[in-house]
């Protein structure tokens, strides 16, 4: 009946907005570049600053973008709770443009990476991001259970009427001969997540409380792992300056560059075949994006809160859009015999947990509900589902954000309600 | 000549410290050269072992739980950027590896291995990554999991 409910509602406007290949002469391209430049006062960087001799009322950016929960792109399986957005990247200050569907949206992470095999059109031009001596830089991405491994190239990005001018982006398994090798220290004992079947995404838009994706430790001297410049088809491990580092879209945007609003709508039990939502660039500076009753609660310079459930004190905890469960120890609960990492009670659990800022200021408690995995529908891509995790986390992944606006602000950055690094709902 | 060259490397490394979990602590000397390590003694319930802490230069910290026998019954690491699972977990690495291809929903926030012989978490996210694991049958009388740290 809750399916029923629900399904004819749901429409999928990112299954139908395939690949567009904006080429060299797309209309498609010319219109929303246009409609940027409408929108923008400023289009043209600098082109014709002198130009306004009256002040006028500034034209808001259109600000939001669709975001959709569904069964993901069609090389994926199986997935579950992943919320998706369509990205626009363009040869930098042209319009040279392709749309990507299908791009996991990640509070967890920071930057854009963009799975190139079989999807990145090659006739659009990236530049490569070089180090000061001339060299492609490569980036290795080590995610908990494996590895992506690509170059990074400049590209405007646009959401909406957003736009990140000259951005560089993570192009992950880049298919030129300089990535071909993956380097021992990215690959060793990890598999390759490099792929939009691994990832069950097209790619992912890392929208979380940090401007860069290594920052300061990338910045002072090579870590080992993460940034490399490649010459030929040697990369060797290098330090990269922030400003080249792999980043957030939103810090990069000339407005609405605080933070992020994701909303969804709750998922009831039993869980839902698609879920639409949005996510709105900006806090505090539209209509959109105001604060209502929500709570700020502040971050660690790590991008952690903490979490007290059942009596312990779980200091690594976070909110994280690209989780696609609530991750936590409880080793009371059964774990699913055909998901494996997961959860499967033999009734729905009601639970709860209190979550308090890093620093001290905000504490609440959250109940939340988690549902046997193996016994959903298989059409099921949205529902309150959890999983293991280590002794010191609870991940608070997409089921907590069914039923919320979740705040994201970035760190440094002004808001109504403070400076970031904080999360508030 | 390209699989020779990272074989021979793969080989050199393993005759220094081919072990970590279950064996040897692991020298990250041999890839990490920028690593600084600390030895500290430890005790629980009457049962002598010792942590040998390494801070690898991307800044997170592998520990290794070393028992009087020199094996490493236990691992933790906490820090930016992950460590190289095959120098930390060593054989149990495949363990993990395995687990994570069989997942059946896609999803690689957090990766669990729960069996009889090695328990392995691996979570976190970008900038703050951690992990633990253990070999059940060689940790030393009166410590648990909890221990780990």
């Amino acid at each position: 009946m809750r399916f029923f409910a629900s399904r004819t509602h749901f429409h999928h406007p990112l299954k139908r907005i395939s690949r567009t290949h904006a080429l060299t002469a797309s209309r498609l391209a010319r219109s929303l570049a246009a409609a940027a430049c409408l929108a923008l006062t400023a289009c043209g960087g600098g082109g014709g600053g002198s130009t306004a001799t009256t002040p006028t009322t500034p034209v808001a950016v259109n600000n939001t973008v669709p975001m959709m929960v569904d069964s993901g792109p069609a090389a994926a399986s199986g997935v579950i709770n992943q919320p998706y957005v369509s990205v626009t990247i363009c040869a930098p200050g042209t319009t040279t443009c392709q749309t990507i569907d299908h791009v996991l949206v990640d509070t967890g992470s920071y930057g854009l990476r963009i799975i190139a095999p079989g999807l990145l059109d090659p006739s659009i031009s990236l530049p490569a991001v070089q180090t000061s001596a001339g060299a492609a830089v490569g980036e290795c991405v080590k995610f908990t259970s494996g590895y992506t491994w690509g170059s990074v190239k400049l590209a405007d990005v646009k959401l909406g009427g957003e736009v990140a001018s000259r951005l560089p982006i993570n192009i992950v398994g880049d298919t030129s001969a300089t990535f071909a090798t993956t380097p021992s220290a990215c690959s060793s004992g990890a598999s390759n997540l490099g792929t939009v079947a691994k990832l069950g995404a097209n790619g992912i838009l890392g929208i979380g409380v940090f401007k860069e994706d290594c920052g300061n430790n990338c910045a002072s001297s090579p870590a080992s792992g993460q940034y490399y410049a490649c010459t030929g088809t040697t990369c060797s491990s290098t330090s990269l300056p922030l400003v080249q580092q792999v980043s957030n879209p939103v810090a990069a945007f000339p407005q609405d560059n605080n933070g992020v609003i994701l909303v969804l709508p709750s998922v009831p039990a039993g869980g839902l075949n698609s879920v639409a939502g949005s996510l709105i660039f900006g806090i505090g500076t539209q209509a959109n994006n105001a604060f209502a009753s929500e709570t700020v609660y502040a971050t660690n310079n790590v991008g952690n809160f903490t979490t007290t459930y059942k009596g312990k004190v779980l200091g690594s905890s976070y909110l994280d859009s690209g989780s696609n469960g609530y991750y936590f120890p409880d080793s009371t609960i059964a774990l699913c015999s055909n998901s494996t990492g997961f959860y499967c009670p033999a009734g729905a659990l009601s639970l709860s947990a209190v979550n308090t800022a890093a620093d001290g200021k905000t504490s609440s408690t959250v109940s939340f509900n988690v549902e046997n995995v193996d016994s959903l529908a298989a059409a099921v891509s949205a529902a309150s589902v959890g999983g293991t995790a280590s002794s010191n986390t609870f991940d608070w992944g997409l089921p907590f954000f069914f039923g919320r606006r979740v705040f994201v602000a970035i760190e440094n950055a002004g808001t109504p309600k403070g400076t970031g690094p904080y999360w508030a709902y | 000549m390209r699989i020779i060259v990272p074989l021979f490397l793969l080989s050199a490394y393993c005759t220094t410290a081919c072990a970590a979990l279950g064996g040897a602590p692991t020298d990250f000397g041999t890839k990490d050269s920028g690593r600084q390590v600390r030895v500290l003694a430890a005790s629980k319930a009457g049962s002598n072992y010792s942590i040998n802490e390494s801070t690898l230069s991307s800044g997170t910290v592998v520990r290794e739980y070393v028992a009087s026998s020199g094996i490493v019954f236990a691992v933790s690491w906490t820090g930016p950027i992950m460590p190289d699972l095959q120098a930390v977990l060593g054989k149990h690495v495949d363990a993990l590896n395995t687990e994570a291809a069989k997942k059946s929903r896609a999803g690689n926030s957090q990766v669990s291995v729960n069996r009889p012989d090695v328990v392995i978490y691996s979570g976190g996210h970008m900038r703050a990554y951690e992990g633990r694991a253990w070999v059940t049958s060689e940790l030393p009388t009166g410590f648990t999991a909890d221990d780990i740290q």
